[in-house]
C-alpha cells in the first residue's frame, strides 16, 4: 500500500518534470536530432545503383565507339554481313613523341569474321592541318555471300572466305573546317577459298572464274586513292543538318606482270540533312554511285573488290552485298522525326542498281524498298540503330547495327 | 532462491486471491481501493497534461529563425551518386513520400529558418544591386601571378582543370564552348549571384583571364583520363584541354574561376529522402521548403539540370561542431546555356523521357510538333536559347523529375515566388552585368528576359493562394496586412476581404470565434472588443477576387500577447494539409 502511494507521487511527480524537457521549439527539435544520431548508419547504395555508379566511375558506356586513349570495347563497327561483332582495341601516345598515337584492335563476330588492326597515327600535325595514318590490317571474312555479276538471282547464292592483308598510308590535308583532301597508298593481297556457311555452295562450286573474275588467282595489289572531302554536316556521328561530298578516285594495280587485275575506281557519295523544327526533323538524301574499270583492256576486276549494294547501309530491302557489277548508283531519301531526345524514328526509301556500264543503269529497273528505324542516340551519336527493310522481294530484313546509315 | 515467474496460471491465481473474501486482506479496505483509484487518476491526469504540456501548438521560441543543428557530424561518409541511376531512379520509379503535406522544415509563420541549407536573404532584408552582384564573393578571385596547375579532368564531356593561385587558394577552371564565347561563363556568373540572392549556399564564382603562359604544372598534379583514373598530369594534357575552350582573340581563354568551398567535400545532396549518416538531416528532402521551392527558382532561370549532381555536401565547422553543408553548385546550365551548347529547346519545357509527347509524335510520324519546338530564339551566341515569351512557369520542367520539385505544393509555390519578386530590376541587371558580356545588346537583353521571366513567376504563383503579407496587430487592435501579388502589380486589387477573429488555445488549439465577420475593401481590421485580453489571437482573412479563386482560402494568422505589444507566431495558408500547425 506504500509503495503503490509512493510510485504514484513519484510518477506525478516525473511526468510533469518529463513534459517539462520540451520547453522550446529549439528543445524538440534537438531531441529528434539526439534520436536521430542514434539510428545513424553509412548509405549503402543496391546492386542496380553500384552496377550504374561503375559504368558512371569507368565511363565505359561513354566510350564505346569512341577509340580514345587506352583500352576499349568494339561492339559492332564491323563489315556488312559479319553479324554481331564484338573486341577490344587499346590506343596510345606512341612513347618518346607526343603526336603520335597507336591503335591497335582485335575483333571478332558471331559468323566467325575476324580482324586484327595496328595502326599508328598523328591526327593534329600542323594543329589539326595535317593527318597522318599509317595501318597494316588482316582480317578473314569467312562466309561472304556472291550471287554473280549484274542481275543475279538469289537461287545462285554462294558464299567465300576472303583473307586479305593489307598496308596503307594516309596523309589527309584539312584545309577548312568543311573541306580536306589527302591520298591514300596501300598494298592488298587478298586471298579467296571456301566460305563456311553450310546452308550454301562456295562460290568455287557454283561459280566459274568468268563469272567470278578473280576466283582462281587473287592479285597482289598496290592501290592509290585520292580524295576530296566536303564535311559540313552538324555532327558526323548523328547528323541532323548539313551535309558531304565524298569524291574518290583511285587505281589498283595487279603486280602480276600481266596485270590482268589492275583497276581504276570512282566513288562519289553526297548527302544532304534538310533540318525541319530545330533538327527535330530532318529529311536525308543520299546519292551514291561508284565505277570501276579494268586499267588495260582485256583486263577484269576481282569480283570481291567490285562496287556492291544491298544491306543494312545501302539496300535496307535486300541482303547484304546482295548486287554487284562494275557500277553501281545508289539513293536513299530517309524522313526521321524525334520522338524524345534519346531516340529518333525513321522512314527510308532505298532504291539502286548495278550494271556493266552507268549507260545499263535504268531508274525504271531500280531495285527498291522502303521500311521503317529507330535510332538511339545521343546529341553526337547513334549508339544503337534498328532498321526493318520491306517492300523489296525478298522479305523483310532486319538489321541491327551500333553505327549510322548515313 | 528461485524468482517466481508470471504465467497465465499465476496471474489467474492472483486475481482468484483477490476476489476471494477470504483471502481479503489490505485490498479489501476501502480507503486503499480510494487511494488506488486516486492513484491510477493523477497519472492518468499527469500523462495527459505533461503530454500537452510537451506540444503546445506554440513554443514561447516560435516562430525560429534558425534551425538548430545541435549534433555533430563528423562521420558523414563521402558518398557518389551515380547519374545515369539517378536518372532511372527520379524518372521510372518515383521515390521519395509523394504525402500532400506542408513542407516540414518551416516555422510556424510559414518561412524557413536559416540553416545549413538556406540562409535568408532576398525578401527578408533589403537586398541592394551592389550586394547582389557582390553575392557569394570573399576575394576578387585568383590572386596575381602563376596558377599550379594541380589537376585536370578529361571525361571528354566537360573538361577543365584544379588550380592554386600564389596565395595557396584552389580554384576550379571552367571554358566556355568554341560555338558559344562568353555562354556558359556569362550563365554561371549569373546565376551565381541570383542563387545567392535568393538564400542557397554557393561558391565563390569569378570571371578570370587564362594565358597559357601561366600556368605552371605542379609536380604532383594528376589528370583524371577517360576512364576515369588517375595519372600525372603533363604540359600536353593541359594543352590538350585548351583545345576544346574558346579562345579569345589575343589567345587568352575567359574562364570561370570557381573557389573550392570550405570544408570536405562528402558528396551531393538527394532531392528525397535524408543522409543516413547525417544526424542533423531530420526532414525528407522532398519535403523541405527551400528544395520544393528551388522549382520556382529553377524555372526562373532555366536551371533544368537542377538535380544532384549538381549539389554538394561539405562538412564544416560551426559553432565547434562539424555540420554537413549544403550548396548549389555549377550553373553552366542555366539561363540559354547548356555548358557545352546553346541550351536545347526542350529544356525546361519537357523531361529528358515523357511517354505522352513520345508517343504521339512516334505515331502521327512527327506531325505532331511539340509547342516549344517552334520557339525562336534571338541570334546571340553568347546567352544561347533564352527567351521570356513562351516562358510559362507552371509548365517549367527540369531534365527529369525531381522529388522536391513534385511535391512543392501551393504555399511553397507561393513562398518561393515572393522571394523570386523581391529581387529588384536593379538587382538582376547587376548580377547580369557581373558577367562582363562583351555585346552591350546581350546585357541588355538577358537583363529583361529575367526581368520578364520574374514577372511570369509572380504571375503565376504569387495567387495560387491567398496573397497576403507582413502581418501586424498593434496593442490597440489595429490588424494590417498587404496584398503582395496586388502591390507587385500581379494580380487587380481584391473585391474585397473578410476577416474572422477568435481566440486562440494554444494547448488545445481550439479556436472561439469572438465577434461577426468583418468586410472591408483594404486586408485591415480592427480587432473586436474584448479579445485582447486573450494571450493568443487568430484572425482568419479570405480574399474576394473573381480572377483568383484560390485568394477565397482564409490564411490563418495567430498573434502572442507579448511585452510591448503582439508578436506574429503563426501563419497558415494552405489549412487542408496535413503538416505542422494544421490540424489545429
Amino acid at each position: 500500500m506504500l509503495r503503490l502511494f509512493a510510485l504514484t507521487v513519484i510518477l506525478v511527480g516525473l511526468l510533469p518534470g518529463l513534459a517539462a524537457a520540451q520547453q522550446t521549439r529549439a528543445e524538440l527539435l534537438e531531441q529528434q536530432r539526439a534520436a536521430r544520431a542514434t539510428e545513424l548508419h553509412p548509405y549503402e547504395p543496391g546492386k542496380v545503383e553500384k552496377a550504374l555508379l561503375y559504368l558512371d566511375e569507368t565511363r565505359l558506356l561513354e566510350r564505346l565507339g569512341q577509340r580514345l586513349t587506352g583500352p576499349y570495347p568494339i561492339i559492332g563497327d564491323f563489315t556488312t554481313g559479319s553479324g554481331l561483332a564484338l573486341g577490344v582495341g587499346f590506343r596510345h601516345g606512341l612513347p618518346g613523341t607526343t603526336t603520335f598515337e597507336v591503335d591497335t584492335s582485335v575483333i571478332g563476330s558471331t559468323r566467325g569474321y575476324k580482324a586484327i588492326n595496328f595502326e599508328v597515327m598523328a591526327p593534329r600535325l600542323l594543329n589539326g592541318f595535317l593527318e597522318l595514318r599509317g595501318a597494316t590490317r588482316w582480317w578473314d571474312y569467312t562466309q561472304e555471300d556472291y550471287f554473280g555479276l549484274g542481275e543475279s538471282s538469289r537461287s545462285d547464292r554462294a558464299d567465300y572466305r576472303y583473307e586479305a592483308l593489307g598496308v596503307n598510308l594516309i596523309a589527309r590535308v584539312n584545309l577548312l573546317r568543311w573541306f580536306a583532301f589527302g591520298e591514300e597508298v596501300g598494298y592488298l593481297r587478298p586471298d579467296i577459298s571456301e566460305g563456311t556457311d553450310d546452308r550454301f555452295p562456295s562460290v568455287q562450286e557454283q561459280f566459274t572464274d568468268e563469272e567470278a573474275p578473280g576466283l582462281t588467282r587473287q592479285p597482289r595489289l598496290v592501290y592509290t586513292r585520292t580524295f576530296v572531302d566536303f564535311d559540313y554536316r552538324d555532327q558526323p556521328g548523328n547528323t541532323r543538318g548539313g551535309g558531304r561530298v565524298l569524291l574518290q578516285v583511285g587505281t589498283g594495280r595487279d603486280q602480276d606482270p600481266s596485270r590482268e587485275f589492275s583497276y581504276k575506281r570512282t566513288d562519289l557519295d553526297v548527302l544532304h540533312v534538310f533540318p525541319i523544327f530545330d533538327k527535330k526533323r530532318n529529311f536525308a538524301v543520299r546519292f551514291s554511285a561508284s565505277h570501276v574499270d579494268p586499267l588495260n583492256g582485256g583486263g577484269r576486276v576481282p569480283f570481291f573488290l567490285s562496287p556492291t549494294i544491298g544491306g543494312s547501309r545501302t539496300l535496307r530491302s535486300y541482303r547484304a552485298l546482295r548486287f554487284r557489277d562494275a557500277t553501281y548508283v545508289l539513293v536513299n531519301a530517309e524522313y526521321r522525326w524525334e520522338a524524345f531526345s534519346g531516340l529518333d524514328l525513321a522512314l527510308f526509301w532505298d532504291g539502286g542498281d548495278v550494271g556493266t556500264t552507268l549507260e545499263q543503269i535504268r531508274l525504271d529497273e531500280f531495285k527498291t524498298g522502303w521500311g521503317f528505324g529507330m535510332r538511339f542516340n545521343t546529341n553526337r551519336r547513334v549508339l544503337m540503330r534498328v532498321d526493318v527493310g520491306l517492300g523489296g522481294p525478298e522479305g523483310p530484313r532486319l538489321f541491327w547495327k551500333f553505327s549510322p546509315v548515313f | 532462491m528461485r524468482h517466481a515467474m508470471i504465467t497465465p496460471t499465476t496471474r489467474r491465481r492472483h486475481r482468484g486471491l483477490a476476489r476471494n473474501p477470504a483471502n481479503c486482506s489490505s485490498f479489501c479496505n476501502p480507503w486503499v481501493r480510494l487511494l488506488r483509484a486516486a492513484a491510477i487518476v493523477a497519472v492518468v491526469a499527469a500523462v495527459a497534461a505533461g503530454t500537452h504540456a510537451a506540444q503546445p501548438v506554440y513554443f514561447p521560441d516560435d516562430p525560429i529563425a534558425v534551425d538548430p543543428e545541435t549534433q555533430d557530424a563528423g562521420n558523414v561518409r563521402e558518398w557518389a551518386l551515380s547519374d545515369p541511376f539517378d536518372f532511372v531512379e527520379n524518372t521510372f520509379l518515383k521515390p521519395g513520400d509523394r504525402t500532400p503535406r506542408r513542407a516540414l522544415n518551416i516555422n510556424t509563420i510559414d518561412e524557413v529558418p536559416d540553416s545549413s541549407w538556406f540562409t535568408n536573404r532576398a525578401g527578408a532584408q533589403p537586398l541592394s544591386a551592389e550586394e547582389v552582384r557582390r553575392g557569394p564573393d570573399t576575394t576578387t578571385g585568383p590572386a596575381p601571378g602563376k596558377w599550379t596547375v594541380v589537376s585536370g579532368k578529361s571525361d571528354g564531356i566537360t573538361p577543365g582543370f584544379t588550380i592554386r593561385d600564389t596565395t595557396g587558394i584552389i580554384w576550379f577552371i571552367k571554358f566556355d564552348p568554341e560555338s558559344n564565347p562568353e555562354m556558359a561563363t556569362g550563365a554561371e556568373m549569373v546565376s551565381t549571384k541570383l542563387f545567392w540572392a535568393l538564400g542557397f549556399h554557393v561558391p565563390e564564382n569569378h570571371l578570370a583571364v587564362l594565358r597559357r603562359d601561366n600556368l605552371v604544372v605542379a609536380e604532383n598534379a594528376t589528370i583524371r583520363d577517360i576512364k576515369g583514373k588517375k595519372r600525372k598530369l603533363t604540359d600536353a594534357d593541359v594543352d590538350q584541354l585548351l583545345t576544346r575552350g574558346a579562345r579569345q582573340d589575343d589567345g587568352t581563354f575567359r574562364v570561370i574561376a570557381s573557389r573550392a568551398l570550405p570544408g570536405k567535400p562528402v558528396g551531393p545532396y538527394r532531392y528525397y529522402g535524408t543522409r543516413p549518416d547525417d544526424p542533423n538531416d531530420i526532414h525528407p528532402h522532398e519535403h523541405r521548403r527551400e528544395l520544393r521551392g528551388l522549382r520556382v527558382f529553377s524555372a526562373w532561370l532555366n536551371h533544368d539540370d537542377s538535380r544532384s549532381i549538381n549539389s554538394l555536401d561539405t562538412i564544416v565547422e560551426r559553432q565547434g561542431r562539424k555540420v554537413v553543408w549544403h550548396h548549389l553548385i555549377d550553373f553552366g546550365s542555366t539561363l540559354g546555356s547548356a555548358s557545352l551548347y546553346a541550351q536545347k529547346p526542350r529544356a525546361g519545357n519537357e523531361y529528358i523521357w515523357e511517354a505522352r509527347p513520345t508517343v504521339i509524335t512516334a505515331l502521327t510520324l512527327g506531325l505532331y510538333v511539340r509547342p516549344w519546338i517552334r520557339v525562336e530564339y534571338p541570334d546571340i551566341k553568347s546567352l544561347g536559347n533564352i527567351e521570356a515569351a513562351f516562358f510559362q512557369p507552371e509548365a517549367w520542367k527540369p531534365e527529369y523529375p525531381n522529388q522536391a520539385f513534385v511535391n512543392a505544393q501551393a504555399d511553397d509555390l507561393f513562398w518561393a515566388a515572393r522571394k523570386t519578386m523581391a529581387i529588384s530590376d536593379e538587382a538582376i541587371r547587376a548580377a547580369v552585368e557581373s558577367a562582363q558580356y562583351s555585346d552591350p545588346a546581350a546585357t541588355a537583353y538577358l537583363s529583361d528576359v529575367i526581368i520578364a521571366r520574374r514577372d511570369k513567376v509572380g504571375l503565376a504563383w504569387l495567387n495560387v493562394v491567398n496573397p497576403l503579407v507582413d502581418f501586424q496587430l498593434s496593442p490597440s487592435g489595429a490588424f494590417t496586412s498587404r496584398n503582395i501579388a496586388v502591390d507587385t502589380r500581379r494580380a487587380l486589387p481584391a473585391e474585397s476581404y473578410q476577416a474572422r477573429w477568435g481566440r486562440f488555445d494554444n494547448t488545445t488549439g481550439a479556436v472561439t470565434a469572438v465577434g461577426d465577420a468583418q468586410n472591408a475593401t483594404l486586408p485591415t481590421f480592427q480587432a473586436p472588443a474584448g479579445i485582447l485580453d486573450h494571450d493568443f489571437v487568430q484572425i482568419e482573412i479570405a480574399s474576394v477576387s473573381k480572377t483568383n479563386p484560390a485568394w477565397a482560402t482564409p490564411v490563418r494568422v495567430r498573434f502572442r500577447r507579448a511585452a510591448d505589444g503582439w508578436q506574429l507566431v503563426g501563419v497558415i495558408r494552405t489549412p487542408d494539409q496535413t503538416g505542422p500547425d494544421s490540424s489545429r
